[in-house]
């Protein structure tokens, strides 16, 4: 049997040349190195992509104008998945995952994971938490499974769940009330309330008719009145309006078109932008002169997705959505005057300010 | 046992790969997706598993610009736009055809010449020279509790009727240890929800009607039910989704060579597909129904007024209809009129394709507004020439043509924009091909090397707006790239015979759409830089073995080429080891047993989807 080993050999180098190609030696962990945050300054939330596990949280120090990488994974060595909201409250920072059904309690000093809660029900079906409020010791949290949650910040335990129907999302806390937005997730007209919850009780005692489809944007503004977004189905029937709630009598007002909002004494800043309709602004809405003014040019930022004011400098801080790309925020002067642009990370969604 | 590629790949004025079923088993592909893998400038998205959704993309265009066709005529989807190759079995399919371009072959339906590349599957003819009837009972089994059998039959009825009958199953638990890293967290879990039960049956009828006519009828019926795991989500590994699908059609095709000069096919065909995604989550419970039927009809003329050159023109009508049970469903309606001249002049030394496609597309819905009629006029031009006497060509094409937008990009509840424009793609290729059997020691050597460059404006992208996205023509793309291609053949002694095949792909496809954006010249998302496949068989009288190799380069998990984004180059081996036991009265067994994924990496071809680690495969062909 002659074996010609040279043609063999000639023709199984040429294939091996394959082969060499992959070197999946990863490099070493550097090891943690948690990013110290020191106050005044912002965290910059990014929600991320859908599905990508991209999500990341930044922090904007406010006296150096310096942007920080990823907190969460320079503390932890590890990334987060996706974040919905960023709740501070006293020394920790909680963080709601929707698709990663969990809640991430981190010291607001470093970042580093205090605790992590996955979030399951009796059936063992992942929860998806949506928004955050918190008063009196506890954060309280929303859910698509229609609850909101209440979780104790001293023992970082759930201690209670009202049920309050739909889809709930946004939520803040006035008068010792719970008011939350019961969203038309579907689409099908049923979502236009505001579910009130007595924080004594940690029941449900009333649902105020709203305008349909209120989302996610519900706050408490520094007047003690509740300030919310309706979104309808966005074609400009009903409009995205903005709603005041009187806590003391619970009476619903209209106030302005507006899509997303951030409340600093008499000015509430906002972007309105319907899909259907040409109807684009960034403005200001006097809370006395109950008038609408441009704060900038619409078209100087490309698809303005969030907006929250500085509580302190009343620096107004707008998100640039960009499509597939890392996000940008916009920093203006409360005049309008523009400051500073950061490239920040992938479908940035809030900034929250933290000044102790 | 010959195993070469047929030299038509050599003398094709575009780029032509064909793979017949010696090949296919040499190689240890069981399904579709697996041989494909095989031909060079192709590309399948593969989500991991048994019964996981895989797509066919020609040279980064898109799975939604290529065509397939199963005998003849093409299995469309015009709600996605794109065919699942994973629900075609290879235990009846005698060749796979790839062409990137235009075909020569200009003998066809209309729709053949309106995309940018076409992927053709065709069934095993049966062969009666020996005897009147076949059978072939095939088991698969292997890890992840995977079992398929299946039986293929076929009878001579008469002298001018036969039929085949095929039928399988499958069944696979999917649940797959993996191993992902997080950072510093190593996740290493199990696919859950990844189960698969499918039947498949097909029924041909072959009949003789004359000396120059034929007739064939299909029958076929695809029945499945899957979980749908979901990509990897940090810390919840919760997925309950199911989906189930069925698809049931029918056609037919007659053909009659009047006489040498004049030839005529005409083909028919209804297809009804149904699908269901059912998905129980703690918000509630999702069940969703979708419907689609097609109907339609094709006739070519054919003739060739001189030796050399011939001329066809084709006309196909296509009726395809959608039903969903999504809220405000606007039961979309899509005539389709195409009308293809084509001709084609071969000699000795030179040969030239040249097409003109007319597409009229016109749309109705119940609500809401239909898509404005769309016209177009889509040219193609081929050359190749042999300047010498033995088996060296050069060849050169361009092509022109588009997609239409899918019933999915127009009317999709509020995403959908019914006023999208086709996404339009041009192709010029160049390359030489050359193949030889009297080279030094090789009994067969072929080589052929590519270059291209693509254009494809007007790509339908989802673009987010306040809280709504919307389909927009907004992209604009630049590949330049290389295919090379090689496959040989040679005796290493009396009945030891050693074959090899080898793919290098180089492609650059660049995002163009904004000079101002961050995603200006960057890679296009999942599109490896560099990637390439080879095999080396070594046929003997014991046992054959196969050594299957197949890499990829780096690349980006979303549009911006940062490190964040990128996913690591990967490798992914395997070894096919086969034995044909044979009887007489053509009694044969055929034992192969198949190590996949010999390096044991969960590599990922789509973020997040984690291909399975090593695992292995039987199987058992009984013929008689």
């Amino acid at each position: 049997m002659k074996m010609y080993w040279y043609k063999t050999t000639l023709i199984a180098l040429t294939l091996t040349m394959f082969s060499a190609c992959s070197n999946d030696n990863d490099e070493p962990d550097n090891g943690l190195n948690p990013i110290e945050t020191t106050a005044p300054g912002a965290y910059i939330v990014n929600t991320g992509n859908w599905d990508a596990n991209n999500a990341s949280i930044q922090w904007y120090d406010l006296t150096k104008a310096t942007l920080s990488s990823d907190l969460y994974e320079a503390a932890n060595g590890k990334k987060i998945g996706d974040a919905q909201d960023l709740c501070v409250y006293g020394s920790k920072v909680y963080i709601t995952g929707s698709t990663s059904a969990k809640i991430e309690v981190v010291s607001s000093k470093n970042f580093t994971i205090l605790k992590t809660i996955p979030l399951s029900n009796e059936s063992g079906q992942a929860i998806t938490p949506r928004y955050m409020t918190a008063t009196g010791g506890n954060v309280y949290f929303t859910a698509y499974d229609g609850t909101v949650s209440k979780l104790d910040t001293t023992s970082l335990s759930i201690t209670g769940t009202v049920q309050v129907g739909g889809y709930p999302e946004a939520l803040t806390n006035a008068n010792g009330k719970l008011y939350v937005n019961l969203s038309d997730y579907n689409w099908d007209s049923t979502g236009k309330q505001i579910a009130v919850i007595n924080l004594s009780t940690f029941t449900k005692v009333k649902e105020l008719d709203v305008i349909l489809n209120p989302y996610d944007e519900c706050m408490t503004g520094d007047d003690g009145k509740v300030y919310f977004v309706s979104t309808g189905h966005s074609d400009g029937n009903p409009p995205h309006t903005l709603q005041c709630i009187d806590p003391e009598t619970d009476e619903v007002t209209s106030l302005c078109t507006a899509s997303k909002i951030a409340k600093k004494g008499n000015k509430i800043y906002f972007i309105h932008s319907e899909y259907s309709t040409d109807d684009k602004q960034i403005g200001v809405y006097d809370l006395e002169t109950k008038k609408t003014s441009d704060f900038i040019n619409y078209s100087d930022i490309s698809n303005p997705g969030s907006i929250d004011v500085d509580p302190v400098s009343g620096d107004v801080y707008i998100s640039s959505q960009l499509s597939k790309a890392l996000n940008e925020v916009y920093i203006y002067g409360s005049d309008g005057t523009f400051k500073k642009k950061i490239e920040t990370g992938y479908y940035t969604t809030r900034v929250r300010f933290r000044y102790k | 046992m010959k195993a070469r590629r047929a030299p038509l790949s050599t003398t094709a004025t575009a780029p032509l790969q064909q793979m017949g079923k010696a090949e296919m088993e040499r190689l240890g592909a069981a399904e579709v997706a697996d041989a494909v893998r095989h031909f060079s400038g192709v590309s399948v998205k593969d989500y991991g598993g048994i019964g996981g959704l895989k797509t066919v993309s020609v040279r980064s265009l898109g799975a939604q610009h290529t065509a397939v066709s199963y005998d003849g005529v093409t299995v469309s989807d015009c709600q996605s736009g794109q065919v699942d190759i994973s629900r075609f079995s290879l235990d009846n399919v005698s060749n796979l055809t790839l062409t990137i371009g235009q075909s020569d072959n200009i003998f066809q339906t209309a729709k053949m010449f309106a995309s940018a590349g076409a992927l053709s599957i065709e069934t095993t003819r049966p062969d009666f020279s020996s005897k009147p009837f076949h059978l072939s009972v095939n088991l698969k089994a292997g890890s992840f509790g995977l079992v398929n059998p299946s039986l293929l039959y076929s009878l001579r009825l008469s002298k001018r009727l036969s039929l085949s009958a095929y039928a399988d199953y499958l069944r696979a638990d999917g649940n797959y240890r993996f191993k992902m890293k997080n950072g510093n967290q190593l996740i290493d879990s199990k696919r859950n929800n990844s189960d698969i039960e499918s039947y498949r049956a097909e029924m041909n009828l072959f009949v003789t009607l004359s000396q120059k006519q034929e007739l064939k009828a299909k029958l076929y019926l695809f029945d499945s039910q899957s979980g749908l795991p979901g990509g990897v989500i940090y810390d919840n590994p919760y997925a309950a989704e199911r989906l189930y699908d069925r698809n049931y059609f029918g056609q037919v095709k007659y053909e009659n060579h009047f006489s040498d000069k004049w030839r005529l096919q005409a083909s028919g065909k209804f297809n009804y597909s149904w699908n269901r995604d059912y998905n129980n989550e703690s918000s509630g419970i999702t069940d969703d129904h979708f419907r689609q039927t097609e109907t339609y009809l094709s006739t070519t003329l054919w003739s060739e007024p001189i030796k050399g050159l011939s001329f066809s023109l084709a006309q196909d009508f296509a009726y395809n209809y959608l039903s969903t049970t999504l809220q405000n469903c606007q039961y979309p309606e899509r005539f389709t009129l195409l009308t293809a001249l084509a001709s084609h002049y071969k000699s000795n030394h030179f040969s030239a394709t040249a097409s003109l496609l007319n597409t009229y597309i016109t749309e109705n819905v119940r609500t809401g507004d239909a898509a404005p009629n769309r016209k177009r006029l889509s040219p193609t031009i081929s050359l190749s020439w042999k300047p010498f006497d033995f088996g060296w060509r050069f060849r050169a094409s361009y092509k022109d043509i588009f997609r239409s937008p899918t019933f999915n990009d127009l009317y999709y509840l509020k995403i959908g924009n019914s006023n999208l424009k086709p996404e339009s793609t041009r192709q010029i290729n160049v390359g030489t091909a050359f193949n030889t059997s009297t080279l030094l020691f090789f009994n067969y050597l072929s080589l052929s090397v590519d270059g291209y460059y693509n254009r494809v404006k007007d790509k339908i992208v989802a673009v987010p707006t306040m809280f709504i996205w919307k389909m927009m023509n907004l992209g604009k793309v630049e590949t330049i790239g290389t295919d090379v291609n090689l496959a040989g053949e040679t005796d290493l002694a009396k009945n030891y015979k050693l074959l090899f095949t080898g793919t290098y792909n180089f492609m650059q496809a660049e995002d163009i759409t904004d000079r101002t954006s961050k995603l200006w010249k960057n890679q296009i998302i999942y599109t490896p830089k560099h990637s390439g496949s080879g095999s080396l068989t070594l046929e003997n009288p014991y046992v054959n073995v196969t050594y299957n190799i197949m890499y990829a380069s780096e690349r980006y998990s979303q549009a911006q080429n940062i490190s964040e984004n990128r996913i690591k180059p990967y490798t992914d081996h395997s070894v096919s080891l086969s034995h044909m036991f044979k009887w007489k009265k053509q009694q044969s067994l055929r034992i192969q047993l198949d190590a996949l994924n010999l390096g044991n990496k969960n590599y990922e071809i789509v973020r997040f989807y984690p291909m399975p680690g090593r695992n292995y495969k039987v199987s058992l062909t009984y013929n008689l």
